[in-house]
């Protein structure tokens, strides 16, 4: 019994859920299906955190005894970075902030768009960026076909950006010499 | 609440701003008013200059070596070329004492203090400059207000800040909405990393500050107008103190009534500054609001997006990459 939960530890893949500052219940609602959690159990994930942020919806919190994943929840922290580093693997909202954090870490990232959302602009980046391969894009209820057909091996690594050219225009612009 | 603590603030140069409040009644005494208002504070400006330079020379550079050494003899440099300028002994002259009083003429000398250059030229004077916008600014440095959005909005501009060369654009203003308490910490946070590099405490002329916004989320249509008005007020008196020669944006909305009331001066010849608008990562397909506002209304000198569709949706704006 102990030497199996030293293996589990050893071997802990955590799928990490972030819903930013405010609520996405039907996010949180899709992860929490059993269809969902065996879904990421079968893909060899041990564990689930949730960030439910201001969410009314209460995910069922469970140890894993049954074999099952272990599913924990908070509402906020200041240490999401951590959260994120640990994680094998992000479910996220479309800000573009959590979005960029995640791809900078190098971890596999699922994005799912807010559709309750009254001007949502927020796809158009997720949209986007799955195109190019970064991250896969999903909306609620298609979140477990996209975890069942999960290929990792697909996803392109995504090169942080470069603001110079822009600091090179307003240089111009204002009469500055070049560097 | 807030409201009140602004009201106080400004009770500093009331009779100045209680003034300003007539606009649109008397366009021609309050122009003439807002002149006098910035001659005197470009007075003050000359005098801070003045003070700064001389600080430089006074260091002490004994004991320095390296880097520091040359960056400082470079400084001296500069500054006893700039006043070795005959155009400038008068200025040099007057300055001595306290700061006294100069005429106006003197403001408009050419290289002294680099705020002062656009302030008194007229409607003819804009657009002049319009047709030629490059001017010579290769030995001077530009006050800059930075607009900080949110979230990801302040996080871009961050990255922007981070290589851009902050001995060009200094002093720097940073305003954020009074809702948003992270802001202005992420701004602090960057300032001090900067000041860390070059071994310097964050410098005093580097200003944190906070404006109201028109509507928070929620807030009823009729509330929101006392608001918008009100939010407008604390802008112009911001843009009044502040005088920036560039504002750098990338939405959301907190940065429309700056930009526009940066406009107006510019139409009124009252001040000129440059508006750089760079539209957020996570605009694709269609610009922001703000983003239109600034770029129908040929409000921004420049816009860039970061995505070539917008690009090519958008002609005058200019495609520089991902920020992120």
């Amino acid at each position: 019994m102990e030497s199996s939960s030293d293996n589990n530890f050893k071997s802990k893949r955590i799928v990490f859920v972030t819903v930013g500052t405010t609520s996405f219940d039907s996010l949180v609602r899709s992860v929490d299906t059993d269809q969902v959690k065996e879904e990421l159990s079968k893909k060899g994930y041990t564990h689930l955190v949730i960030q439910m942020g201001r969410g009314s919806y209460i995910p069922k919190k469970s140890s894993g005894e049954d074999g099952l994943l272990v599913v924990d929840y908070f509402t906020f922290s200041s240490s999401i970075a951590d959260y994120l580093r640990s994680a094998s693997l992000v479910i996220s909202h479309a800000g573009s902030g959590s979005i960029f954090e995640t791809l900078r870490l190098g971890k596999p990232l699922i994005v799912v768009v807010n559709e309750d959302l009254m001007d949502n602009h927020q796809s158009e980046l997720a949209e986007e960026l799955a195109e190019r391969k970064h991250l896969f894009c999903a909306h609620p209820q298609t979140l477990y076909q996209v975890i069942q057909s999960l290929e990792l091996e697909s996803i392109i690594p995504y090169h942080p950006g470069d603001a110079t050219p822009v600091a090179k225009l307003i240089n111009r612009h204002l009469g500055f010499p070049a560097d | 609440m807030g409201r009140d603590k602004a009201k106080v603030k400004g009770k500093g140069k009331a009779s100045d701003s209680n003034e300003l409040t007539e606009m649109g009644v008397d366009m021609k005494g309050i122009k003439d008013r807002i002149d006098k208002i910035l001659q005197i504070a470009s007075e003050r400006e000359l005098w801070k200059q003045k003070e700064s330079d001389m600080r430089v020379l006074a260091v002490d550079t004994s004991n320095m070596t390296g880097d520091e050494l040359q960056v400082i003899l470079a400084m001296k440099e500069e500054v006893k070329k700039h006043y070795s300028n005959p155009s400038l002994t008068t200025f040099a002259a007057s300055h001595t004492g306290d700061p006294s009083p100069i005429s106006a003429p003197d403001i408009r000398s050419p290289a002294p203090a680099p705020a002062t250059d656009f302030s008194f030229y007229g409607l003819s004077g804009v657009c002049q400059i319009q047709c030629k916008p490059i001017c010579n600014t290769s030995s001077k440095h530009l006050s800059t207000l930075i607009v900080l959005g949110s979230g990801g909005h302040t996080a871009e501009m961050i990255n922007l800040l981070s290589v851009m060369q902050n001995d060009r654009f200094a002093p720097r203003f940073y305003i954020a909405a009074v809702t948003d308490n992270m802001s202005l910490q992420k701004a602090r946070v960057f300032e001090n990393t900067l000041a860390d590099k070059i071994s310097l405490q964050v410098s005093d002329s580097t200003k944190f500050m906070q404006i109201y916004r028109s509507r928070e989320v929620g807030q009823s249509y009729i509330t929101s107008i006392g608001t918008t008005l009100f939010a407008l007020c604390h802008a112009l008196w911001l843009m009044l103190k502040i005088r920036p020669q560039v504002i750098l944006c990338n939405g959301p909305g907190t940065c429309i009534p700056l930009c526009a009331i940066a406009f107006i001066f510019k139409v009124l010849g009252i001040r000129w500054s440059y508006i750089f608008y760079v539209e957020s990562i996570a605009r694709v397909k269609r610009l922001s609001l703000s983003g239109l506002l600034l770029y129908k209304l040929h409000m921004a000198d420049q816009l860039f997006v970061q995505w070539p569709q917008l690009q090519k949706q958008y002609p005058r704006a200019h495609y520089v990459g991902r920020l992120m």
